[in-house]
Parts: structure tokens; sequence; C-alpha cells
């Protein structure tokens, strides 16, 4: 059983389309990201999901119940908001309380929900605070406990972590993750950062223009990207402007390029090399997929060095170990080799659907 | 300690502005209340309290106000929300309108009023014409306090307009969207979310409409001359008439400010206080 099902979702606004013919099926208890730059139609998808807006085309389904004609205060869905959205003139207690107390949960139960859920989210000593009393993330504590409370058939997350500074976010987002798992809730995250996508999600929706770009595991778009702009929005990576002949062969400049073979048409391409994929080699050998350069600039990113070699004008960015003792020092002439497998070609299009 | 007296320095211009038009000004009055004959006495003001001119003129200025104020606000509110709502070229167009009745000046307004609704007014020939009503029965009521609330409201309800459209501007919707996704009727949404998040805003127009009602004397001078006795009406007959007595006149000053400005500063102290958001 699917817990959100979008059929063909369009949404415009005049002759801009916000969301254009986006499907996605969510399983019941899966965790799902929608990742992509801002204006790509993620919020939008979210806001079509929960109800606040309706779709000019398609259908959205939450447990596969079309809900055409639901409005989000049936629908059962919790929402968490970038800004947390607490009620201010509420204490912790009762924002969790507020999605029970609209449906007339009995006193004793509901006292013993909130707390329950205050507990989960590492609040329980806060249950009489004010939302101004509270740090950013233990506010977005609290708002994801109210949105659990109503136990929603999906619980949608709005950038939920974009508002707070860098340590809270990596804390939170996997205490999200956890949640959820225990809780066992269908999850919907938007977010425009990849690597948060990447790192909580079962599997990430990359949006683009309103489209689905490709749809999948975190390991799948981040190693076999669907075309261009996922290689390009997801890592940091070396896109090298070529073409592609067919049958893992691949012309970049003057060098005859061994490549994975991509069900791909022959013809201009990109040929995606990620920087942890990239070799020095120890000498000038006359290998297979051997470039020669020399070393513009080295950034040292704790567990890594990241070093920028000029490539006939192409600058490439290739990822050390940091425990690589001979590391070469700016202006080093190097060989940078990679194995066919590692070195993925891809077009302006194609799009990979769930 | 540079950048302190830098701070102050850059503070002086306001501190010279306030301090030569209004502390100066105040103190002079304040003086003049106090000083009697040569010496220190509060009989200025102990005399406002006994005599019934004053009492009633006090009362019927905050009666004034109050009225004003509610029924400003209680206008401007929804009328705020559809200027708000508008958005766009439309919203723009709609708070310039709005700022315009600011610009004139108190006795235009009264005149103008006069001119709409009074015996021979524009609107009056009209329901005579169409209702038979009596002009000068019908128009009586613009030269009483109730006729100065109605004048009152052409540049009150502009104001509170203004105040309230920042307020949905800022208002966070969030809130709104939370609260329904949680099950929430539209009117539980209004009650227990929409109404507290505009709370401050609508009380601060509000005192703002106070406070201006209070002071306004060119309208109320325009309309009744001197025959409704309010605040600012009896200070000025205190000053202007043969029977000027100076003193009174500073003492009911004293009075006008403090109650405008208690007005404000309650507002300020219930909402900055810590223990209300």
């Amino acid at each position: 059983m699917a817990g959100v099902e979008l059929r063909s979702v369009s949404k415009r606004y005049g002759k801009f389309y916000a969301v254009r013919n986006v499907s996605l099926k969510v399983e019941k208890g899966e965790f799902v990201s929608l990742v992509g730059p801002s204006g790509c139609g993620k919020t939008t998808t979210l806001r079509l999901i929960a109800g606040f807006i309706a779709p000019d085309g398609g259908e959205v389904l939450l447990d596969d119940v079309s809900m055409a004609s639901v409005g989000v205060r049936n629908r059962q869905v919790g929402i968490v908001f970038q800004n947390y959205a607490l009620f201010p003139n509420l204490t912790a207690f009762e924002n969790v309380a507020f999605g029970l107390r609209t449906r007339k949960v009995p006193e004793e139960e509901l006292r013993s929900r909130v707390e329950e859920l205050l507990a989960m989210v590492g609040l329980s000593g806060r249950a009489a605070a004010w939302p101004r009393e509270l740090s950013g993330g233990q506010q977005q504590r609290v708002a994801l406990a109210r949105a659990l409370a109503i136990r929603p058939k999906v619980l949608l997350l709005d950038e939920p972590l974009s508002a707070l500074d860098a340590k809270v976010r990596n804390s939170l987002r996997f205490e999200i993750r956890r949640i959820q798992r225990e809780s066992g809730i269908t999850t919907i995250y938007v977010t425009h950062d990849q690597e948060e996508a990447l790192s909580i999600s079962d599997r990430v929706a990359l949006m683009n223009s309103g489209e689905m770009e490709q749809i999948g595991p975190p390991g799948e778009i981040y190693l076999h990207p669907a075309n261009r702009f996922v290689a390009d929005f997801v890592g940091v990576n070396n896109l090298l402007e070529g073409e592609y002949l067919g049958e893992g062969r691949f012309r970049w400049r003057e060098h005859l390029l061994s490549v994975e073979d991509v069900p791909l048409e022959a013809g201009p391409a990109a040929l995606m090399i990620r920087p942890e994929r990239l070799v020095l080699a120890p000498s000038e050998e006359g290998a297979d997929n051997r470039l020669t350069g020399t070393v513009t600039g080295r950034v040292f990113l704790g567990p890594l060095l990241r070093l920028a070699v000029d490539v006939e004008g192409e600058q490439f960015l290739v990822d050390l170990l940091n425990t690589e003792t001979a590391a070469p020092s700016l202006d080093d002439r190097v060989s940078l080799t990679f194995s066919s497998s590692d070195a993925r070609p891809v077009g302006n299009t194609g799009k990979i659907p769930g | 300690m540079e950048g302190r007296r830098g701070t102050w320095l850059l503070l002086l211009p306001l501190a010279a502005v306030l301090g030569f038009f209004l502390l100066w000004p105040l103190a002079l009055v304040l003086w003049e209340s106090l000083y009697l004959d040569g010496g220190f006495s509060l009989e200025n003001y102990l005399t406002l309290f006994v005599r019934s001119l004053y009492r009633e003129s006090l009362a019927t200025s905050l009666l004034l106000s109050a009225s004003t104020a509610l029924l400003g606000t209680a206008i401007g509110l929804p009328l705020s929300y559809f200027v708000y709502k508008s958005g766009g070229r439309t919203k723009s167009f709609l708070l310039a309108l709005t700022a315009v009745p600011l610009t004139f000046s108190g006795l235009v307004v009264g005149f103008a009023f006069i001119v709409l609704l009074g015996t021979s007014g524009f609107l009056t020939l009209i329901l005579r014409e169409l209702f038979g009503i009596n002009p000068l029965e019908f128009s009586s009521f613009l030269f009483t306090w109730r006729g100065l609330v109605i004048a009152y409201l052409y540049f009150l309800i502009p104001r509170m307009i203004l105040t309230m459209t920042a307020a949905w501007s800022n208002a966070n919707w969030s809130l709104a969207e939370a609260a329904l996704s949680l099950g929430a009727g539209p009117l539980t949404v209004l009650r227990r979310v929409i109404i507290p998040m505009l709370a401050p805003a609508i009380l601060a127009g509000s005192s703002l409409l106070f406070a201006v009602s209070m002071g306004a004397f060119g309208t109320a001078f325009a309309l009744t001359g001197i025959a409704v006795k309010i605040l600012p009406l009896v200070i000025y007959t205190h000053v202007s008439e043969l029977s000027a007595d100076i003193a009174k006149a500073d003492a009911l000053a004293i009075i006008l400010t403090l109650v405008t400005t208690g007005v404000i500063v309650a507002y300020e102290r219930f909402f900055t206080s810590p223990s209300k958001a």
C-alpha cells in the first residue's frame, strides 16, 4: 500500500508551472526526500500533498484514497514548518495538545499522549515552557511532537532544519530519522540540501523546474545520476564536456577515454567523475584514462585533502585521504587516472522515475 | 569608549529636538500650572476636579476617544484585511489613497462634514428630497460629541488601516496553516491563532486612535466651535477668550498629556513585560 501517491500532478500559476506532471509513490513507512534548488517545486509539491493548494491536474492519494475532495483539516497530515510555527500564546504542552483538543480527546488520554510525545523528542522537563523560552532546536522538536500527536497518515517536513545552526542541524537530522523509524510513519522531507537528503532518506526525489528528474535510493542518485542536472546538483563533481561515442567510449578533447557503458545515445554529453574516484598515478606510464596536469590549489577539509589540478585549462578536483603522506605540493606535475566504472557519461535530458 | 561617544554624538540632534520642542515647553507648562502667586500650589489641579465643567470635559473626552477607538478599530480591521489581501499594485494604490485623509488639516475635515452633513449639506438635502427628513433635526447630531465621533472616524480609520496592513503583512501564516492541519475549524483558527497573533497590533492601533482623538482639536473646533466640552476645546477657551486663565489651561494640558501618555505607556508595559508574549 502506498502511503502517498501523486499521479501526474500539476500546479500552474498563470502560465508558469510550479509543478508539472509529477508522479511519485511513497510506500507506507518510507522516508522520501524532495530535493532541488529553490523554485524547483518541492515545497509546492508538499503543499499539494498537505492540501493547502489544489492541483490543476492529476491526483493526490493518501493511503490509496483520493484526496480530491478532502481539505487540509480532514487529511490527517502532520506538518513541520521551517519557522517552527509554534503557537506563541500556548505552552509547549498545549502546542502538542492542540490537535488532540480539536479532536476532543479525553483529558486523561491527552495528557499521557502529550507527555509521551514530549519524552520522545527529549523535552519531558519543558512541558510548561513558552515557545520563546526554547531554543530553535527545541522549538522544532515541539513542532515535531505536535505534528505526530494526531497520528498522521503522513508526516510532511518543509525544510525543518534550515533555520538552525550547523551543529544542531546535524544532530536533529538523525533524531528526526530515529523518531520516524520508531513511529513507522510515512514521511516526506523537503530540503534544498542534497547532503541532508542523501544522509537520511530511504529514497531521494530530485526536482528541477517543477519536474521530477530522478527518484531513487541515495546511493543510486549519487553514483548513477540520470542526467547532467542531477550529476551537477548531487555532490561535488568534475563534469567534462565532450562526446559520448557509445559502448563505453568518450572523447574529451584529444583524449579517448574508457568510461561506463550507459544506455545513452552517442553524441554530445558530459562525463562525470567524482573527486574521490580520481587517483594520482605514480608515473607517466601510457595507460588508459590518464590525464596530466599541474596542482593549482590545495584545500584542507579535515579527513580529506582536496586538490585542484589544471589539465589543459580545465580544473579537476581530486579528493585524497589526509592520511597520505606524500601529497603533492602546489605547481607539482601530476597524473590522474580513473577506472572506467567511475566515469559516467550523462546527457542533458533523461529522467529516471521511481 | 570611542564607539559610545560616537553614539552620543549621533543622538545629539534627536536629543536637541526633543529637548527644545517637547521637554522644555512641557516643563514650562508644568511650571506655570503649579506656580501661583509667588508660591507652589496644587490649586489649579484641585479646581479641575471640583468644577463640573472640567470633570465633564474630561469625561466627554474619554467617552469620545473610547468610542472612536472602538469604532475605528472595528471598521478599520476588516478593511485593512481587504487592503492587505488586494495585493500588488492594488494594495499600493489603496494604501496611498488611505494616507490622503491623514494629510488634511482638522479644520478642513470639519468643514467637509458641514458641507456634507450640515443643515444645508449635500447629503442632508438629498435625504430630505428622498425621505422628507427634517434637515435641522437630522444635522443637529453632527454638532454634538456623537457627530465628532463620525468626523473623527474619517481620519482615524485610515490610521487603523495603515497600522494593521503592516501587521497582516508581518503575520506568520504558517501558524494558521499548522492549526488547520491539526484539524482546527475556521472559527478556532480565528479565535486561538489569528486574534492572539494580531492582538498586539490591534491594541497598538486602538491606543493610537484613542490618543489621537484625545488631542484632536481642529475638527472639533470647526464643527462645534466650543459648544462641545472636550479637553482640547476647554483649553482653547482658557487661552483665547476674555476669561483667559493660562494657569488652568496649563493644568488641563498636563492632564491631557498624562492621559494620552498613560494609554501608550500602559500598552507598552503590557506587551513588553516578560510574563506576556
